[in-house]
């Protein structure tokens, strides 16, 4: 299975490599934007998407600074540690909007955000998720899951 | 003279080949030009027909017969020397090379037999002459060079740096592709001759020269900077290997090991004239000790003999070549008592520590500033980057100390010391430098599976060769070890230990093997074994084991035996550490007066009141909430930094240990450990909580009175507890306690943190919160005789739990109901209503909390002026405190009302198991 891994750093793609050689060919994308075009040239599986993105550069992140410092009162800064921590939505978002069709697991607790989850998966499915906490062997599992077509 | 003038008029009346059906047609083998006269002109018309016979044969196969002819001619005319190569070539090709020999020197200004010859020598493995033929061709020929690369090769043998200039020469005058397989293999030849001549600056020189002149965008411009790179690499190795193989560190008996002892007694004492004279003694017996040469070095540089004590570590190096410490001490000398003059070489000092493995990463940094000093920026910046490649948070180390101005003494020439012992009788020279070539990757290697398994390759020559040989034995089992193959290599070890006893390491490594595999009884006494046989690491580990088991007066005998008979000095640091731990123990026992029973294990007293005292996190909290910002920041931290990427790994470690794979076990304990490791980074943060109780004045106790820390705690201090298990790949034991710890720490401690994150960052935003606050603000002075004000309460149906920690809520809510009473108040009363619905954003899904406070007050301010911290409806506080928690405000309509000021807040779905991790960053 290929998987497109993005993440703002090497860890989950050094880890998936490490201990998920078998049957995986992970590959990287450090930005939203690197994904798209990435998912543009190549075919993947499936998407492992990670949350929070605090490394990368402010060119390379999806959403609309202004737009949202309005939500902190005109706080730039706030405005880009939200962007930040919630850019893994972004990416969706932009990979959806895109016509990208890809399944995608997301690396996030979303267990205790019923609503917030429903949500999502109506407006950006198939996707599904892990907490961050999550072990190699799970991820194995539910990426396997989710490609099969059962998004859990 | 007759025989001449028969043949002529023989040869004139029959024509070669008509006459004899053996000799084919062949076209002359030597062009006749119109325009110049060449030697086939010189040569009359019978000769030629001769000649043209002889090589018919020749091509037809007939050797014996064209030497015939070709001899013939020559005796016809002795100056057409062609005829001579061509005798000398037939007389080569049926295996009498002593006659093409002798055929080729009789015309040794002919450029053709000269080159003949050159070959022939060649050909028959005698270098020198050939050499001297191949300058001879140079004087022959000047513009020729196809001839170079041969004899390059020829003069490698006896005049390497000659060999250089000849390929020099040839890279230089253009025309060579630096490609070309011939050229490359004669590049090796001549770097390892220079190699093996000590000029390896002019051998990498040399490789240089070749990789500037291929051309990377060539076809196989590529592949040729690959191969060179490649050949550059193994000359090091090469290089290494011949040095080991030539070291000669020699152990001390026990009589030289107390003198050394003595020597380091009167150096830590300052008597360093005893020191010194102690350590020349020494060394007149065993003067191949690298350790007392190292021990004399420190003396002589304390007593401000720099260059003494730089030749005596140069000393240390030369006789133990693998370890590390020796040519980093050499670089500390060389960099900080000489103002700079040898930074360079300083840095290669640094650089040859640096292919050691058990090298400290922050040798990379010294490294650096000495090539900056030296005025090489790019190698500089090189060496900066390995450097926070392999510790990029780690302490730089302090710039290199001001260096000794004006030291002008001459280095004192090198004391002669005795021809090492060098290879055993019964080990041939293939399988010594085999075993050494192996040692060297084996260094190299450095854990990494692809070159453990090089060396073991290399190292099979020298096992073939010498089966007897107990140092390849011990290095087979040492890589088939790290291999994992665990049984093997135990099975080597006690081979190795049935054909030498006295072997204390190879007791170690075997205790080591049976830690692994769970056989902890044997180990121990393995270890024991080892420790009465001398070994300083046994020693150490048994003081580590005692210190971790609470055997602390054990542990203090064996560290003061250990610093008696000290081991490396990368040792030191750790035995240092390890005995200031031990002492403080058993401090805080004697401070303590007893030891008390308990339970049949004793405890110590002090152990015992030091868990008894301090407080819980949470008594931190009720007593200040104003804490819990921070403290939400911890754990939050310590779930992002810690638990995420480093401990969820445990399991799939766990997994790969049963299946004999330790090579992850090695990974998570880089990882994991050492001093930006995930277990220091939680220590840390524990340090930090630690810290913020007693800003707040409560005495925290996370380790034994905090449900959520404890565990965490203890969690990590068995983790800890198995870092050399780790990175030594334990067995199924190491994997069992893994699983164990993978449960307490990514999932009992992780939502553990969670809950107390939610804990003290959300609150419910009810009715009954709502009025409380309203009722606070009515009985304030401003508005206790003003007219009197309904409030409207409108909630969703939904709970709301906002992320706001406790007093920003309650300081909010005063804030805004304050200014909406104060302006109703104005206009002589009326209703307020404060109404609180959710909405979700488009993009992230989160929900959000929008409190609208209505009030009936004429319309006198906006958003604008209220994030200008605009004040005149004293909300400047409320901006603060909703900014604070990631919230907004706005004023904006309400139909119904004159405006509404709304504040937007995040909210949490459910207070349960939701992940807080983001929001309190």
């Amino acid at each position: 299975m290929r998987v497109l891994v993005i993440e703002d750093g090497l860890e989950y793609s050094e880890l998936l490599r490490r201990f998920l050689g078998e049957g995986f060919a992970w590959e990287r994308a450090g930005s939203g934007p690197e994904a798209l075009r990435r998912l543009e040239a190549e075919r993947f599986d499936a998407i492992f998407l990670d949350m929070r993105f605090d490394r990368a550069p402010e060119g390379e992140l999806l959403g609309d600074l202004e737009a949202v410092a309005d939500r902190f009162n005109g706080d730039p800064v706030q405005a880009r540690r939200y962007i930040e921590d919630h850019q893994g939505t972004f990416v969706l978002a932009a990979l959806r909007h895109a016509g990208r069709t890809e399944p995608v697991l997301m690396s996030y607790d979303f267990d205790g955000e019923p609503r917030r989850w429903e949500r999502l998966v109506a407006r950006y499915g198939p996707v599904a998720y892990l907490p961050d906490n999550a072990s190699p062997a799970d991820i194995a599992v539910r990426l396997r899951a989710l490609v099969r077509g059962d998004a859990g | 003279m007759i025989g001449w003038a028969l043949l002529v008029t023989m040869l004139a009346a029959a024509p070669a080949g008509a006459e004899d059906p053996r000799v084919p047609e062949v076209p002359s083998p030597i062009a006749p030009s119109s325009e110049f006269p060449g030697p086939w002109d010189a040569l009359v018309y019978p000769l030629r027909r001769l000649y043209l016979e002889a090589r018919a044969l020749e091509v037809g196969g007939d050797l014996a017969e064209a030497e015939t002819r070709y001899q013939r001619l020559v005796e016809l005319d002795p100056t057409w020397t062609q005829a001579l190569v061509d005798l000398g070539r037939v007389q080569e090709a049926q295996g009498r090379l002593d006659d093409a020999e002798a055929t080729y020197e009789r015309a040794p200004y002919d450029a053709d037999a000269v080159e003949a010859l050159a070959r022939l020598y060649d050909r028959t493995d005698r270098p020198e002459r050939a050499a001297r033929q191949y300058r001879r061709l140079r004087e022959l020929r000047p513009d020729m060079r196809a001839f170079r690369i041969p004899e390059a090769r020829a003069t490698a043998a006896t005049d390497p740096r000659a060999a250089a200039d000849v390929l020099r020469e040839l890279l230089d005058g253009g025309g060579a592709d630096p490609g070309d397989e011939e050229l490359f293999e004669a590049a090796g030849e001549v770097a390892r001759a220079l190699h093996r001549v000590g000029a390896v600056a002019e051998a990498a020189e040399l490789l240089s020269l070749l990789l500037e002149r291929v051309d990377p965008d060539a076809p196989s411009g590529s592949a040729a900077i690959a191969r060179l790179q490649a050949l550059a690499e193994r000359l090091a190795i090469e290089q290494e290997a011949r040095a080991l193989a030539a070291a000669a560190d020699e152990p001390l008996n026990p009589a030289q090991h107390a003198r050394l002892v003595s020597a380091r007694e009167a150096f830590g004492a300052g008597d360093l004239a005893r020191a010194e004279a102690t350590l020349r003694a020494l060394l007149d017996e065993a003067p191949r000790s690298a350790r007392a040469w190292a021990v004399l070095a420190d003396v002589l540089e304390a007593r401000g003999d720099i260059a003494g004590a730089e030749q005596a570590i140069r000393m240390a190096e030369g006789l133990a070549p693998l370890a590390a410490e020796h040519a980093a001490r050499l670089g500390d000398l060389l960099s900080e008592h000489y103002g700079g003059r040898y930074d360079a070489d300083a840095a290669a000092a640094y650089g040859r520590a640096l292919q050691r493995h058990d090298a400290p990463p922050e040798l990379w940094f010294r490294r650096g500033e000495l090539l900056r000093r030296a005025g090489r920026p790019e190698a500089a910046v090189a060496s900066f980057r390995r450097y926070l490649e392999v510790a990029p948070r780690g302490e730089h180390a302090e710039e290199a100390r001001r260096v000794v101005e004006g030291w002008e003494r001459q280095r004192p020439p090198p004391p002669e010391i005795p021809t090492a012992p060098g290879r055993p009788a019964h080990v041939p020279d293939a399988a010594w430098f085999a075993h050494h070539l192996a040692y060297v990757l084996y260094d190299r290697a450095d854990g990494d599976p692809a070159g453990l398994r090089a060396a073991l390759e290399a190292l099979a020559p020298a096992r073939a060769l010498a089966p007897d040989f107990v140092d390849s034995l011990n290095l087979e089992a040492a890589l088939r070890a790290d291999l994992g193959e665990l049984e093997v290599a135990r099975s080597l070890y006690e081979e190795s230990l049935t054909r030498r006893a006295d072997q204390p390491e190879i007791l170690v490594a075997l205790s080591r093997l049976d830690a692994q595999t769970g056989r902890t009884d044997i180990a121990e006494a393995r270890l024991a074994r080892a420790a009465t046989l001398g070994s300083a690491t046994a020693l150490l580990e048994l003081a580590r084991r005692d210190a971790r088991a609470w055997r602390l007066l054990s542990a203090r005998r064996r560290l003061d035996a250990w610093f008696a008979n000290p081991g490396s000095g990368f040792d030191h640091d750790e035995a240092v550490r390890l005995q200031a731990e031990v002492q403080q123990r058993l401090r805080g026992l004697i401070a303590g007066g007893a030891l008390l029973v308990a339970g049949g294990v004793g405890v110590p007293f002090a152990v015992r009141r030091r868990r008894r005292s301090g407080r819980p996190l949470d008594d931190l909290l009720q007593a200040s909430p104003a804490a819990g910002r921070e403290v939400a920041r911890i754990a939050s931290a310590i779930r992002h930094e810690v638990l995420k990427h480093h401990t969820t790994v445990l399991g799939s470690v766990a997994e790969a240990l049963e299946l004999r794979d330790t090579e992850p076990a090695r990974w998570a304990a880089d990882k994991l450990f050492g001093p930006t490791g995930a277990v220091a980074r939680f220590h840390g943060y524990v340090e930090e909580l630690r810290v913020l109780g007693a800003v707040y004045g409560v005495r925290l106790n996370l380790r034994h009175r905090d449900p959520v820390f404890g565990p965490l705690i203890e969690a990590m201090e068995r983790l800890s507890a198995l870092e050399e298990e780790l990175r030594t790949g334990g067995g199924r034991k190491l994997a069992g306690e893994l699983r164990e710890l993978s449960f307490a720490l990514n999932r009992a401690g992780y939502r553990a943190l969670g809950s107390l994150i939610r804990r003290v960052s959300l609150l419910e935003l009810d009715e009954a919160v709502l009025r409380e606050t309203w009722e606070a603000v009515l009985r304030e002075p401003a508005f206790r005789e003003g007219p009197p004000v309904e409030l409207r309460v409108e909630l969703p149906p939904e709970r709301v739990w906002l992320r706001i920690y406790r007093s920003d809520l309650h300081d909010l809510l005063v804030n805004l109901l304050r200014n909406a009473l104060t302006a109703t108040a104005e206009q002589g009363g009326g209703p307020v209503r404060v109404a609180v619905r959710t909405e979700d954003d488009a993009i992230t899904g989160l929900e959000r909390a929008a409190i609208r406070v209505a009030d009936m007050a004429p319309r006198r301010i906006t958003t604008a002026m209220i994030r200008g911290r605009y004040i005149d409806r004293g909300l400047g506080l409320a901006v603060d405190l909703v900014s604070r928690n990631g919230g907004s405000v706005h004023v904006e309509d309400e139909p119904g009302w004159s405006k509404a000021v709304v504040v937007r807040l995040p909210v949490a779905e459910h207070p349960g198991d939701e992940d807080p991790e983001t929001e309190v960053r």
